[in-house]
């Protein structure tokens, strides 16, 4: 598919609407590539593991663990690089482990044979290291359990801390006692300098320092003893000696990481599957998708097929969409009828549905059975190649090379009224000799027209909308709004047999949406 | 003094007590200038909480465009924390810490100086606090460290012109003045007196604020109902055009943003000003020169906000650190003249009184 069709068929907007919760599920969105020709198992295999989450009621359970799974990615790389991981990235593995065993043990739960082909591989080995105590918390901590130095250390730290808070205490009632003073959180008094005799007093006394002053006042302060810088002194020392343990331990874990790198990844991407077909199997619930036949050989039959990017638009505005039935059996298909009837969105439900198929998803309709193509392929009206300057029928042009090029390969080839806006004279003899030349290849063309004798051929499929429920009525109507046809108009295709002429519906169209009376009698002398 | 002391018996309680008495789970603490002692009232609160065994969780606004300079130049003070405290902090202020900690969540909110993490800490340190930018992760992450198990959250906060200011999104706020306001006494008093005024703005109608949330910008509210927004890049630079818009029927003028000086000038060049009511965000968001405010109040301009900040208690620091200090007890006797009925703390020295 060329990004020009993605755009014509609605495809970009299908895929947007896919919502893998985790990273490893957008990694896995991003890099999926279509199911072609030959790979009708594989997909059929994907189609069985969509089917499977859809009816399980572990889904629920497995969307829970992956909300909280986390992108590890640069963190495993960090290790495999020999780096030493800090205690947030081993918290991160440690909690990637626990839910990856979580999921695991959900996995198991569900008797699909396809989804027992998604196997994780939970290490209880690695966790073990990250969970020295066994207290199986979701939390990490260079625990005491790590070695029995660490753990002598922090002993001995505590027990330091606890004399420093005795003696200081010690010095400082006795300074409050002896001078009768308040010493506040800080340690700190302020005495004013009226106060002669006690700032004399208070300057001889050992244990005080100025540490403040000024006309009005000097702040005192409790000076430690040498015994109290001894201590600090020591706990400054355990806590380099602690650090250094620390290091050395996370180190020793960062190994152990690096060692299982290979299965931490291979996780990371079952992860990404699963969280990926989980998306599939919500949107295909979410838009009343089912699991298309996939068949050999060229065919496509759609009952009740609808494009969502048109029933989406048309929800908002409350109006009901009409699903179409479309039944291809022969290489080519020519759909004429009413202006209005909805034939370009046929063109594009069926490319959007053939697309979803082959990108493993379920589709819009009520039953589908088609083959996988090598090439979809669209022209129609709103190009883009006529924003970038080609008018209308340069771009159709450019746009049938490319079909033609490909109509050699089991291609979806859909043209939306070719040639129509060029003289009706040239564009019917374009039309006529592109679908001679397509009817002899192998592969499908669907194209819409308004030019007779285009379909009243025996190698043509003809699908016909329709068209106007009210045609003889739609005279005694007069509605202002254009919007107003969409309640006349009958959408179905139906079959028709060597038919040369085209319905004509436009000026009834017309009418319908208010054209000036004048003006449409006078187009009916012309007919 | 003695009278007042009596009247006003629930100021006498310990401020960490009146937090829990009043069930405050989230304060913010907002410092009326840098070295106001915002730090300190950090640490006394969670000193006083520990003596009082209440565990505490403790986080800060952090501010976009924040970066690791902000580390080397120590621009956010260390904060003491001790074992059993829970912390949320972002990753790269984390490491740097000296204290030790069990990592809770990896919170994916991010900031400039990396991921929020929560913490719970194993053995106490010093660690510089830079948490959630926005009001909605700042609430989500309060909202986690009570989840594990924190009684009160204290927010370093930060007033914002722009963006929702902490005290905004708390139960309650405790703003920290002090010496380093000015050398002269008299203009800590006002000055902080100002900011306590504008905080305790009260709130206004319950239809405004519906009309005022809806519409979300700068507006002019007419008695019958009737919003007209005007085309201004900002309030600030907005204030004329505004004014040309306020007519004998209009009610209520709503600011989004900082209300400066000469903007309440431009607006009150509209004689019709007297009669209307003009809404602000919140308190925080009063940057004009106290003369020019006291003025228009004086004048009968009414402002109130559109949502209210709970002042708590204002904690002082009597001494600057360019030197200079004052009597600790004689500003935090004229500090209770000036705000009769707010606790008045003097972290730096007593604490709370025994």
């Amino acid at each position: 598919m060329t990004e020009n069709t993605i755009k014509n068929v609605n495809f970009d907007y299908i895929f947007n609407e896919l919502k893998p919760i985790t990273e490893y599920g957008v990694k896995a969105k991003q890099e999926a590539k279509p199911f072609v020709k030959g790979q009708e198992a594989d997909l059929k295999t994907e189609f069985n593991k969509i089917r499977a989450f859809i009816e399980s009621r572990q889904r629920r359970d497995i969307i829970d663990v992956l909300k909280h799974i986390k992108n590890i990615l640069e963190t495993i790389q960090r290790a495999k690089s020999n780096q030493v991981l800090d205690e947030v990235e081993l918290f991160e593995i440690k909690n990637f482990l626990i839910l990856v065993q979580k999921m695991d043990r959900i996995l198991r739960g569900i008797s699909n044979t396809d989804i027992k082909l998604l196997q994780l591989t939970p290490l209880p080995q690695l966790y073990k290291k990250l969970d020295p105590a066994n207290e199986k918390l979701n939390t990490f901590y260079i625990y005491d359990e790590y070695s029995q130095k660490l753990k002598e250390i922090r002993s001995e730290k505590r027990q330091i801390e606890k004399t420093i808070r005795l003696l200081k205490k010690k010095i400082k009632e006795e300074i409050q006692d002896k001078h009768n003073i308040k010493l506040n959180l800080k340690d700190e008094a302020t005495i004013s300098k009226s106060q002669k005799d006690k700032v004399n007093e208070l300057n001889k006394e050992a244990n005080l320092r100025v540490s403040g002053e000024n006309y009005l006042n000097i702040i005192y302060k409790i000076k430690n003893t040498d015994e109290i810088d001894e201590y600090e002194k020591k706990y400054e020392v355990l806590t380099h000696e602690e650090d250094d343990e620390e290091y050395k331990i996370r180190q020793e874990i960062s190994v152990s990481i690096k060692e299982f790198s290979d299965i931490l990844l291979k996780n990371t991407e079952i992860i990404g599957e699963i969280d990926y077909l989980i998306a599939k199997a919500n949107y295909a619930q979410k838009t009343n998708s089912i699991e298309p036949e996939i068949i050999n050989e060229l065919q496509i039959t759609i009952k009740g097929g609808r494009n969502l990017k048109l029933e989406k638009t048309l929800k908002d505005k409350h109006i009901e969409y009409v699903p179409i039935d479309l039944n291809l059996n022969k290489n080519v298909v020519c759909i004429t009828g009413a202006n209005m009837g909805g034939k370009t969105v046929t063109l594009r439900m069926t490319g959007q549905i053939a697309a979803m198929a082959s990108f493993g998803m379920f589709v819009p309709c009520e039953y589908a059975k088609l083959c996988l193509f090598e090439h979809i392929f669209i022209s129609a009206g709103d190009d883009q190649s006529i924003e970038k300057g080609l008018s209308t029928f340069g771009a159709e042009i450019v746009n049938l090379k490319e079909a033609i090029k490909n109509s050699d390969r089991r291609s979806l080839i859909l043209i939306d009224e070719l040639a129509g806006g060029t003289n009706p004279k040239e564009g019917y003899a374009i039309t006529k000799a592109v679908v001679n030349y397509l009817k002899k290849k192998g592969c499908i063309t669907v194209l819409t027209t308004h030019y007779d004798n285009v379909a009243n051929d025996r190698d043509i499929q003809n699908l016909q909308v329709k068209g106007l429920k009210f045609p003889d009525e739609a005279d005694l109507i007069k509605e202002d709004s254009i919007e107003e046809v969409q309640k006349y108009m009958d959408y179905r295709l139906i079959e028709v047999k060597y038919s040369s002429d085209i319905p004509k519906d436009a000026l009834k169209i017309a009418k319908i949406a208010g054209i000036d009376e004048k003006i449409i009698k006078d187009a009916e002398n012309y007919l | 003094m003695v009278n007042i002391e009596t009247n006003f018996r629930g100021a006498s309680m310990r401020l960490i007590e009146s937090i829990r008495k009043n069930n405050y789970e989230t304060v913010s603490i907002i410092g009326l200038a840098k070295n106001a002692g915002k730090t300190m009232t950090l640490n006394y609160l969670m000193e006083e909480a520990a003596n009082l065994n209440i565990k505490t969780g403790i986080t800060s606004t952090g501010r976009d465009g924040e970066n690791t300079d902000l580390v080397t130049q120590t621009q956010k003070p260390s904060i003491s924390v001790i074992e059993g405290m829970y912390v949320a902090t972002a990753k790269k202020t984390l490491m740097l810490s000296n204290a030790k900690t069990e990592i809770l969540e990896t919170t994916g909110i991010s900031t400039a100086m990396g991921e929020v993490i929560i913490v719970r800490v194993r053995q106490k340190g010093n660690i510089q606090i830079a948490g959630p930018v926005t009001a909605k992760d700042m609430k989500y992450v309060a909202g986690r460290l009570k989840y594990y198990g924190a009684e009160v959250v204290f927010i370093d906060g930060a007033i914002d012109r722009k963006a929702v200011s902490s005290p905004v999104i708390t139960d309650a706020c405790v703003i920290a003045t002090g010496a380093v306001l000015s050398r002269d006494m008299k203009k800590v008093l006002e000055k902080t007196a100002h900011a306590v005024e504008c905080y305790s703005l009260k709130g206004t109608d319950e239809h405004v604020k519906n009309i005022v949330r809806k519409t979300n910008k700068t507006c002019i509210i007419s008695e019958n109902g009737k919003v007209i927004v005007p085309d201004i890049a900002t309030s600030i630079t907005g204030g004329k055009k505004i004014s040309e818009l306020i007519d004998e029927k209009t009610s209520h003028v709503f600011v989004k943003g900082a209300v400066t000086s000469t903007m309440l000038k431009e607006l009150w060049e509209n004689k019709h000003l007297r009669g209307i009511k003009l809404i602000i965000e919140d308190g925080t968001k009063i940057f004009t020169d106290i003369n020019v405010w006291n003025e228009m109040r004086r004048k009968g301009l009414k402002v109130e906000a559109l949502n209210t900040i709970n002042v708590l208690a204002v904690t002082l620091n009597p001494v600057s650190p360019e030197g200079y200090f004052f009597d600790s007890n004689v500003l935090k006797e004229n500090m209770k003249k000036v705000l009769p009925g707010i606790k008045i703390v003097d972290v730096a020295w007593g604490g709370d009184e025994d």
